[in-house]
């Protein structure tokens, strides 16, 4: 049916977010084939070290994409610290130093919203656990292109807000617990 | 609520304005392009490109434009491993000062700023010349009298301690009428031009951090051609963090530090 046709998973997440990735990433299928675009609030002063430890336990190559790389299937992108990351129509990444926004440089909202209008309709979007709003926008982005949207179930988050922002804008299409997201993706490949 | 332009609409306003206004607004990505569009004509409560072009004959309006499509927010010693790494490679470039450096279309003072404190904290800065260039002469106006973008003072801080200088940064800036400034005695040895002007072919140092990540990719080798016309053989290239030099300037650029990602012209290269 649809699931040949999609293009990306992109994740956004906060406080509590980087123990959820990282849990995820290592039981995400070796040959899982969809490009997966993770913007993670951090430490803008702290350059490296996240990607570092993300990769330790991923399936998937794991990379801090320079700008203007182009996008692959298969491997793992993570924001970088104090940048901005978009998706282009051309199937790359652009970054930026612009103001930050929702009081984040990398913000959520930015990297989802430039994802929905590239994939539309061929994209999973996922909001983890966080304490802001950060992500809400952007998944009404999404949704309103038709894309995918799955929030972590607020019982399972360390920090509620962000998924519950989610559902104040948009009716996800499914809430689902951490192992459920990987259980959905991994159905996909 | 946002204007929505659709792509085609977009390449026809971005390519109007190029032919208008002489700036390469055809060459910007895609998002960006989008994202500050919107901005403008949320701004002004505009819904039809049309109201834009018409405006486009107002040279006030026009130098508010550019203004507006240049990013501000940069932080003083952003990357502080970056500028430590430049203090350390000056004196080997030029044990003396005399030097010339270029900050081609230099989004915000920041920059500037964090550049004029290192050179007078190594006491080149009596002798160095630096040119500044910028589209918008409002912007260029800004950074003369030593307006910060954003006066983030704990970040500017912060990194700097993390430059680890030899001052207090307060030493560096004064109350003035635009509030808490640069000191605009460190000042005197800048000249602004506007972008787009012809330029000498002999600075020593290039810096242009972050700016061609709002460009196209294609368009990156016309920004590194000319800066690597601009420069001396020798002389020091220094991009932003996540900017690559690549193809194909290998052959022309060696690196100094590829994460900091300054680039040396080869020294035996003519010009």
């Amino acid at each position: 049916m649809l699931r040949a046709n999609y293009k990306a998973v992109v994740i956004g997440g906060s406080a509590g977010s980087f123990s959820v990735v990282s849990k995820m990433l290592s039981q995400l299928r070796k040959d899982f084939h969809l490009p997966v675009i993770i913007c993670l609030h951090r430490l803008k002063h702290v350059r490296s070290g996240l990607v570092e430890s993300i990769r330790l336990k991923s399936n998937l190559e794991v990379i801090e994409p320079n700008d203007k790389e182009k996008i692959v299937n298969g491997k793992v992108y993570l924001a970088p610290s104090n940048y901005h990351l978009f998706v282009e129509y051309d199937g790359t990444f652009s970054l930026s130093t612009e103001k930050p926004c929702n009081h984040s440089r990398p913000c959520i909202d930015h990297t989802l919203s430039s994802a929905a209008y590239v994939y539309r309709n061929k994209m999973i979007g996922i909001v983890l656990t966080g304490a802001n709003k950060d992500g809400a926008k952007g998944m009404k982005d999404i949704f309103d292109k038709g894309g995918v949207t799955i929030i972590q179930d607020p019982k399972t988050c360390e920090v509620d807000t962000m998924p519950k922002s989610v559902a104040r804008l948009i009716k996800p299409e499914k809430t689902l617990s951490p192992d459920q997201i990987v259980e959905y993706l991994n159905q996909l490949a | 609520m946002a204007v929505a332009f659709n792509i085609s609409e977009l390449r026809n306003l971005a390519g109007q304005l190029t032919e208008k206004l002489d700036v390469p607004f055809n060459q910007l990505t895609h998002s960006f392009l989008k994202r500050r569009l919107n901005e403008v004509f949320d701004k002004n409560g505009w819904r039809k490109a049309e109201q834009l072009i018409e405006k486009i004959n107002d040279d006030s309006f026009v130098d508010q434009f550019l203004l507006s499509f240049s990013v501000n927010t940069t932080e003083l010693f952003r990357d502080p491993g970056f500028w430590r790494q430049l203090r350390k490679q000056i004196p080997v470039l030029k044990s003396t000062g005399n030097l010339k450096i270029l900050l081609p279309d230099l989004a915000s003072g920041e920059e500037l700023y964090s550049l004029l404190i290192l050179l007078h904290e190594i006491g080149y800065v009596g002798s160095t010349t630096i040119t500044v260039q910028h589209y918008s002469n409002l912007r260029l106006e800004q950074v003369k009298k030593g307006i910060l973008a954003t006066r983030k003072m704990d970040v500017n801080a912060y990194n700097y301690k993390r430059y680890e200088g030899s001052n207090s940064l307060d030493d560096y800036f004064v109350e003035s009428s635009d509030g808490y400034c640069f000191d605009t005695k460190l000042l005197h040895n800048v000249e602004f031009k506007k972008a787009g002007c012809e330029l000498s072919n002999d600075f020593e140092i290039v810096i242009f951090r972050n700016t061609m990540l709002y460009y196209l990719k294609d368009y990156h080798n016309s920004f590194k051609e000319s800066f690597d016309k601009s420069l001396k053989p020798g002389g020091l290239l220094c991009l932003g963090v996540k900017e690559m030099l690549a193809e194909p300037f290998e052959n022309r650029f060696e690196a100094v530090d590829t994460k900091e990602k300054i680039y040396r012209k080869y020294a035996f290269l003519k010009g």
